[in-house]
Formats: structure tokens, C-alpha cells, sequence
């Protein structure tokens, strides 16, 4: 939350959030299309570019201070090293594992656009 | 050297040796000889003693072959003693010289010469003329008992086993040594001194500078509303401030010594007046005065009034075009000339600064407001003196005042003598001490907003296509170009941050200094004229604004760095992957580089490695939430110089520019202390005495710039540009610390120059005072 009271900080217009809106807005796009990205390689079973993908909303979800779709991600990230905490895993599990995830991510995706969403009530789309 | 020094350690050993010699001397063919002649010479005719002691190959003096071996054998039967440096002293005592072992020495480099001129083997006459020396004789050797010690011993460690006599020396020596090091401890002390009184007088000018500003603005924030036709009662009270500013005829006449200089200051008010031209001859509103004299002429006696401004616009744009162009490359030429402290500021000064005649180009100036200027002292004193003040609250956007400011930056040190150690950002700098606002807020008249957008070349592209097209739509309200609009009214609050010094660029309540007015939005049409003021940038003291090359694949990181970026007064060029970083270091020098690490294509890691196959110096900052122990040594390895883990705060940035943009802000310093050396003197004895102590001292500000003396002075003076030698620039800094006027020193000056005299001032660096004033003398 620091995170992005620091970022409304950065606005001018405190009412428009001229700076602040657009940006959360591409992350929406951003993030969208890392799910369809993220499903695509769940088809082909492609650990690497799943744990890239993960790696990569992280580093947006984080920018915006958006912890828990952060950490969640962080998870796909290292499940597509075949890592769970300590643990080496199969392909076949940690594949089951990121679909279990991105579910999860998903989910928490969907609450912090709301969130956003309703913050900035929309009306400025 | 070793040998006419030893004579002075007289000792009383000598005398001691005597009371043997009387029993030998009754056969003694030589009289009237000393008994230590006598016996030198005897001792030398002894051929059981040849092996150890004999006479030169000349015969003009003699050889200790193995001290030692003398002074175990033959000094206690011929002298009553074994005490070679007894010996020695008498030696000298009686003025014998030990001659100083050359490479050649066929006696071995342990042997001991001594030769004295009535001293020969054949001439046993002439031994009567070897008197002992009367102790008087003492006085007339200079510095006698200091340099004693170490050269009568320099041999000694050579020796292979050091006597008594040796380690006495050679404590005396090392006495003698702490002696010096304790001079030259009393010296740096005394040096810190004067550095701690220069400070408080810097520190006085500054205060003295801030209240004038204070009031100045304050009158204008006041006078505001009535418009362009108040200056004459500012310049009585700017004017009256003592010895702030030159005396008119002097700017005039080094005005007219320079064109490149006119050529300077002319162009730095033309940004400032094309812009209030604009705004003046758009709306009916005179609001562009109150530009106008914050801008820029506040002190200027009314010659270019704001008025001729709304004429000036319709001229033609092309031959405005190439007078400027005119001046521009004048003023390239006077500052490639002068060394600048850091190539990488002076690099992107030049290419900031072909933006700034651009722009300065592409408004209306008029021809008539050149001449004016060369022909008005006091306009000109206000373009030196007032630059402090244009790009706080000149009517430019942030990165274009930036630019404008620090294009001038080169040459910028001819102004009025201010800044006594060139700095590429002298002017600039100047910028953000006299109010310390820091590029906060500023005055912006709103129709003149596209063409403030495409000032911001050299910002992230994206923001400033948009600002651009959104910029001809809707004058308020882009995306990251927003502004408040403030009425001006006479009691607009716009915070101007009165005498907060150093930490002013820190308080946010410069930043809440504007006060947020009518929204923009929606009053773009309203007919009243407003001043916007922007607070989007918070600079923290860059000399000039830090080029960042930003690198991220992520579109979100990319944008909220880059707005930090900005706000901390960076100018940010955007990579979206490794590639086009490496791509963009290659065609760019940028100050910094932010890489992400994780990217398409190229990753940061590799990109890094690819990069300082060329670039070795850039700063690269990793960004990254990687930030294990094996993946930060990767990083490092790569030639990365910083992590800056993922996600990072505002702080965390400016902490990472702060430490890797250090020199940025160095260079700030320094210019800002040079330029309270440059103010002429404040009617204050300790001040003028700092002064003084701060020009005839090397001082310690002053060792970065000065490089190679002898380059004409060109990286110390910083009135190079304006044609003046160095003899020129000693003469008038020293006429300022004498309190004379500037009238005088412009005639010896030139003399000075005329007689040929060109010495680098630095050709000593050593504590050598007194030589460099006896340089003033002869110069004036």
C-alpha cells in the first residue's frame, strides 16, 4: 500500500490522477495479456517461459505495490524452475502446481483491479 | 651540497685531540701549521697507513678508504680518539669539504673524501693557510643547525655499522624532520583557517543574496498586476545593494571586448523575452511583465522594456533563425575552448544547447533587442547577475530551462567576474543557489505549451508525443505535463522558499509551495491570463540534469521509473530490452544506466557485459527483485556498479543517483562557492580577507579545476572567454579583494597583456604566497 500511496504521490492533479491512472491502466493490459501468455505455455508445458512470465508480472504487480498477485507470481516463477521452496519437483508437478497458481493469481488479479478500479471509479475510462 | 654543510657541526672534540700534538710537533718542519694539519699530513705521508688512508690520485685531497678500519686503528694513535665523526667535525672545523661520492669512485662507495683547497700533497707550504675557523663564522651560514643533521649524516646508513656518533646525527636528523613536519602542520592549519573564514563569508554573501532576491520577488509578486512599467524603482533598490554589481562602464567595456559573450547574453534573454513577447502579444494581459522581470531583467534599467516585446514577434522567423545561429556558434567556439570538468556535462551541455537555439529560434526575437543590449550596460548586468533567477521562475518548462541554462554554461563564467573556478554548469548552478527553488515550480503562461512540449526533446518520447497532441487539444490535463493554475493575484502564495538554504531542495513544502488553484481542466477557456506552476520536478541540485538511460521490458516498471526519473530532474531515455540499451549506448552518453535484468532478447547481465566492452564508466545500476547472494555476484561481474532491488521507493532511486551522480552535485558546490568568490566585496574585512586568502592561497577548491597551469589559464579563468589573459583575470580579482573598481584594473589589464606576459598562475602550486604577489605588482 506504501508502494502506491508513493505512486499517487506522483500525481499532479489529485483529482484526474494523471499519471497514476494510465500507468495502472497498462498494467491491466500488461498483466491481461500475461495470462493469456501464461496459458498458452501451460498448453505447451513450457516451464521456462512460465517462470519468465511469472518473474515478469511480478516485477509490474510489485511496481504497483500490489503484494499478494507479487508473491503469487513469484511462486509461478520459481515452480517453473521446478522449485517448490527447497523442494525439486517434477515437470508434471510443478506444471500442476502453476496451473494451480495462476488460478490463484488470477483471482487476486481480479480483486486488485477491482480495488483499482473502483479507486479511480472508473468514470475517467 | 653533502660537503659545505658538514663545517657547521662544530664540536669541541677537536680541541680535545689537541693537547697530544705538542710532543710531535718539535720536529715538525711546519711551524706555524695547526697541529691537526700536521698531523693530517703526516698521518698521510705514513705508508704502514696507506691501505686505510693516502692521498686522492690528485693529490688534492685525501681518502678514507675503510672508515672503519680508521677509526679503529689510526684515529686512536694519531688522534686520541676513535670517534670517526669526532674526526669529521674537526675535519670541518677546520674547513676541510668531504666531496660527495660520485658513481666512479675507485675507492669504493664506503670511503670518505675530504679536500681542502690549501690541502695538497705537494705543497706542504701552503699548510699554514689551514687555520681553524673562528666560531663566529657560524652566523653568516644560512639555516645552519636545521640542515645540519641529515646531510652530515646522509652517508651514515650506507655505513656498514653506524657509531655513536652516527645514531646522534641521526636522531638529530629525524628531530629535525619532525621539526619540518610540524611547519607543515602549522601551515595546513593555518590554511584550514582561512578556509573556515571563507566559508563564513560565502555563507554571508549567500544570506545577502537570498534576502535581495527575497525582496525583489516579493516586489514583483506585488508590482505584478500593474504591469511591465515599474522597473525603475526595482533598480534603486537592487542597485543599492553595495558593490553587488558592476559598475555599468565596466560591463561595457568588457562587453565590447567579447561578441561571443554579447552573443551569450543575448541569447539567454532571448529565451526569456521571445517567450514573454509570445505571452504578451497573445493575451491583452501584461502578466508577461512579471515574467519578464523574474525572468530575467529585474535589474535592467528599462532599456529593453516589456512593451517593445509585442512588436518583436512579427519578425521574420528566418533571419532571427540565423542570428541565432550566429550566436550559437560563437559561443561554441568560445566553449570548446575552455576545459570543462566533465566532459560528460559539457557533452550533453552542447547537445541541450543546439536544442535550446532551437527553440529559442522557433519564437520571435527581434533584432532591435540585440543591439539594445550591447548598447544597454545595465541590461547586460542583469543577464549576469539575474541568472540565478530565469529558470525558477521563467516561463519555461523545466527541462527546456535546463537546457537553456546550462548551453550557457561554458562561457557563463564571464559574467561579472562571478565564479572564479570555471565549472561547465557555473551557470546553471547559479540557477538553484540564489533562491534554492530548485526548478520546483514553474511560471508557465499557458498558450505557449506546445512549444514547451517540444522543448522536452530529450524526454521519454512517449510522454512527449502525448503532451504534444494533447498539448494542441486541451491546454491543461496531459497525461504527465499537468499543471495547477494559479491566479495572479498579488497574493498568490507561490511559495517562494525565501532564505532555506542547502536543504531546500528537499523540504516538500517546496513542493506543496504551489498552491493548488483553479483546475485546470476546466478553465483552459476562461479569459483570464494564469500562471500555471508545475511542481512535477523537484531537483535535487543537479548541475545539470543527470541523463538516465532507463532499460525494463516491463511497460508499468518502465513508466513509474521514469516519472521518479523526472521528478528528481533527471532527463530519461527508455530501452525496452537489452538490445536497444546496448544500442543506445552506443550512439549516446548517457550518466547512468538503470537495467533491469530480466528481459526478451537481450538480458541485463549480457546487455552489461556488452556495454562495457566500450563503455567502461557509465554507471550501470541493476534493477531487479533477483537479489540473491550467487545472482548479485553475477551482477556484479558483468561490470554492473549497483543493485537497486526491485520494487524500489522514491528514496531508494534518489539514494542511487544521489551516490552514482556524486560528481553531478560536486560540481554544484564548488561553482557555488566560486561564485561568492567571484562577488566583489561586501565592505567587510573579514570577508575581503578571505577573500584574499582565498585567491593567494592555492585553495582547496580550487586543485580540481586547475589541471595543468599552463594551458593560458584557460581551465581557471573563467573570463577566457570574454578575451582576457590570466594577467587580466589576476588583476581584476585582485582589484575586487583591494575594493577598487573595475575601471582601473580593465587598463592594467591590458597592459599586462600587452608586455607579453603570459605565466600560467599555476606554475607553482606550492605555499609559495609571496611569489604570486610580487606577480600582482609587476602586472599592475
Amino acid at each position: 500500500m506504501d508502494t502506491f500511496t508513493q505512486i499517487l504521490e506522483l500525481d499532479e492533479d489529485e483529482e484526474n490522477h494523471d499519471f497514476s491512472q494510465p500507468m495502472v491502466w497498462e498494467y491491466f493490459e500488461q498483466a491481461e495479456k500475461t495470462f493469456g501468455d501464461m496459458d498458452d505455455a501451460l498448453k505447451q508445458r513450457d516451464l521456462n517461459t512460465l517462470s519468465g512470465l511469472g518473474h515478469f508480472l511480478k516485477g509490474s504487480s510489485a511496481a504497483l505495490g500490489l503484494s499478494r498477485v507479487q508473491d503469487s507470481c513469484e511462486k509461478i516463477q520459481h515452480l517453473g524452475h521446478r522449485l517448490d521452496g527447497s523442494r525439486q519437483l517434477s515437470d508434471d508437478e510443478a506444471l500442476a502446481k502453476i496451473t494451480k497458481m495462476v488460478k490463484r493469481v488470477r483471482i487476486q488479479y481480479g480483486e486488485a483491479q477491482k480495488w483499482l478500479k473502483d479507486f479511480y471509479g472508473e468514470v475517467a475510462l | 651540497m653533502a660537503y659545505n654543510v658538514d663545517e657547521k657541526n662544530a664540536s669541541t672534540s677537536g680541541s680535545a685531540s689537541q693537547p697530544a700534538l705538542p710532543a710531535r710537533s718539535t720536529e715538525d718542519p711546519m711551524p706555524s701549521t695547526s697541529d691537526f694539519v700536521k698531523k693530517l699530513y703526516k698521518m698521510l705521508e705514513d705508508p704502514s697507513f696507506q691501505s686505510v688512508v693516502c692521498w686522492g690520485p690528485l693529490g688534492d685531497c685525501f681518502v678514507v678508504k675503510d672508515m672503519n678500519e680508521f677509526t679503529k686503528s689510526i684515529l686512536p694513535r694519531m688522534f686520541k680518539h676513535s670517534n670517526f665523526a669526532s674526526f669529521v667535525r674537526q675535519l670541518n672545523k677546520y674547513d676541510f669539504h668531504k666531496v660527495k661520492n660520485t658513481d666512479d669512485n675507485q675507492f669504493g662507495e664506503h670511503s670518505w673524501t675530504f679536500r681542502h683547497p690549501d690541502f695538497h700533497a705537494d705543497r706542504r707550504d701552503a699548510l699554514e693557510n689551514i687555520k681553524r675557523k673562528v666560531p663566529a663564522a657560524r652566523k653568516y651560514t644560512p639555516s645552519s643547525s636545521s640542515n645540519a643533521g641529515p646531510s652530515a649524516i646522509a652517508p651514515a646508513p650506507a655505513s656498514p655499522s653506524p657509531t655513536h656518533a652516527q645514531l646522534t646525527a641521526e636522531i638529530q636528523r629525524l628531530k629535525d624532520e619532525g621539526d619540518d613536519l610540524r611547519g607543515r602542520i602549522r601551515n595546513l592549519e593555518r590554511n584550514y583557517e582561512n578556509v573556515l573564514v571563507e566559508l563564513v563569508g560565502f555563507q554571508r554573501g549567500m544570506a545577502q543574496q537570498d534576502g535581495l532576491m527575497q525582496s525583489l520577488i516579493g516586489w514583483f509578486l506585488e508590482g505584478g498586476d500593474i504591469g511591465s512599467g515599474i522597473y525603475p524603482p526595482i533598480q534603486p533598490s537592487s542597485l543599492s545593494e553595495p558593490g553587488l554589481f558592476l559598475p555599468p562602464q565596466a560591463v561595457q567595456q568588457r562587453i565590447g571586448q567579447s561578441p561571443a559573450d554579447i552573443g551569450r547574453a543575448t541569447l539567454m534573454q532571448m529565451n526569456e523575452l521571445s517567450r514573454r513577447g509570445m505571452s504578451a502579444g497573445e493575451s491583452g494581459r501584461l502578466w508577461s511583465g512579471m515574467d519578464f522581470n523574474v525572468g530575467g531583467n529585474g535589474f535592467d534599467a528599462g532599456a529593453s522594456a516589456g512593451p517593445s516585446q509585442e512588436g518583436a514577434q512579427p519578425r521574420s522567423r528566418a533571419e532571427q533563425l540565423a542570428q541565432i545561429r550566429d550566436y550559437y556558434n560563437q559561443r561554441q567556439a568560445a566553449g570548446s575552448s575552455s576545459t570543462s570538468a566533465s566532459v560528460a556535462a559539457a557533452a550533453s551541455t552542447q547537445r541541450r544547447s543546439s536544442d535550446s537555439v532551437a527553440l529559442a529560434a522557433s519564437r520571435a526575437m527581434a533584432e532591435a533587442q540585440v543591439q539594445q543590449q550591447q548598447q544597454s550596460p545595465a541590461s547586460v548586468s542583469s543577464y549576469s547577475t539575474d541568472q540565478p533567477t530565469p529558470p525558477q521562475w521563467g516561463p519555461t518548462p523545466p527541462f527546456v530551462d535546463a537546457s537553456s541554462s546550462s548551453s550557457f554554461s561554458p562561457q557563463s563564467q564571464g559574467g561579472v567576474g562571478m565564479g572564479q573556478y570555471p565549472s561547465p554548469s557555473d551557470n546553471d548552478l547559479m540557477t538553484h543557489e540564489g533562491l534554492q527553488v530548485y526548478t520546483v515550480g514553474h511560471l508557465l503562461p499557458r498558450n505557449t505549451y506546445v512549444e514547451d512540449a517540444q522543448g522536452n526533446w530529450s524526454f521519454d518520447p512517449s510522454a512527449l508525443l502525448s503532451g504534444g497532441m494533447l498539448g494542441g487539444l486541451r491546454m491543461g490535463g496531459q497525461d504527465d505535463e499537468e499543471e495547477e493554475v494559479v491566479r495572479p493575484s498579488p497574493s498568490i502564495p507561490i511559495g517562494i522558499p525565501s532564505s532555506s538554504s542547502t536543504s531546500a531542495h528537499q523540504s516538500p513544502e517546496l513542493l506543496t509551495a504551489s498552491t493548488p488553484g483553479v483546475k485546470s481542466g476546466g478553465t483552459s477557456g476562461a479569459t483570464q491570463q494564469k500562471l500555471r506552476v508545475r511542481r512535477s520536478t523537484f531537483v535535487p541540485g543537479w548541475a545539470v540534469p543527470p541523463r538516465v538511460l532507463l532499460v525494463d521490458d516491463d511497460a508499468v516498471s518502465r513508466k513509474l521509473s521514469s516519472k521518479f526519473l523526472k521528478v528528481f530532474g533527471c532527463t530519461t531515455d527508455v530501452a525496452v530490452d537489452g538490445i536497444g540499451a546496448v544500442n543506445k549506448m552506443n550512439l549516446e552518453k548517457y550518466d547512468l544506466v538503470l537495467m533491469d535484468i530480466v528481459m526478451p532478447k537481450l538480458d541485463g547481465v549480457s546487455a552489461t557485459s556488452l556495454i562495457r566492452k566500450f563503455d567502461q564508466g557509465t554507471p550501470i545500476i541493476s534493477m531487479t527483485s533477483n537479489s540473491k547472494p550467487n545472482e548479485i555476484m553475477t551482477y556484479y561481474s558483468s561490470g554492473m556498479n549497483d543493485i537497486l532491488p526491485k520494487p524500489f521507493t522514491k528514496e531508494g532511486l534518489l539514494d542511487m543517483l544521489e551516490k552514482h551522480l556524486m560528481h553531478l552535485k560536486v560540481i554544484q558546490q564548488m561553482s557555488r562557492l566560486s561564485r561568492n568568490i567571484g562577488i566583489p566585496p561586501l565592505s567587510d574585512a573579514n570577508f575581503e580577507q578571505a577573500l584574499t586568502q582565498a585567491y593567494n592561497a592555492p585553495s582547496p577548491f580550487s586543485f580540481q579545476f586547475f589541471g595543468d597551469g599552463d594551458n593560458d589559464g584557460m581551465s581557471m579563468n573563467p573570463l577566457a572567454g570574454m578575451g582576457l589573459t590570466d594577467e587580466q583575470y589576476s588583476t581584476i580579482l585582485q582589484n575586487i579583494v583591494n575594493g577598487e573598481g573595475f575601471s582601473g584594473m580593465m587598463d592594467s589589464g591590458i597592459g599586462g597583456m600587452e608586455g607579453g606576459e603570459k605565466r600560467g598562475r599555476m606554475d607553482d602550486m606550492d605555499d609559495d604566497r609571496g611569489g604570486k604577489r610580487s606577480r600582482f605588482e609587476v602586472v599592475e
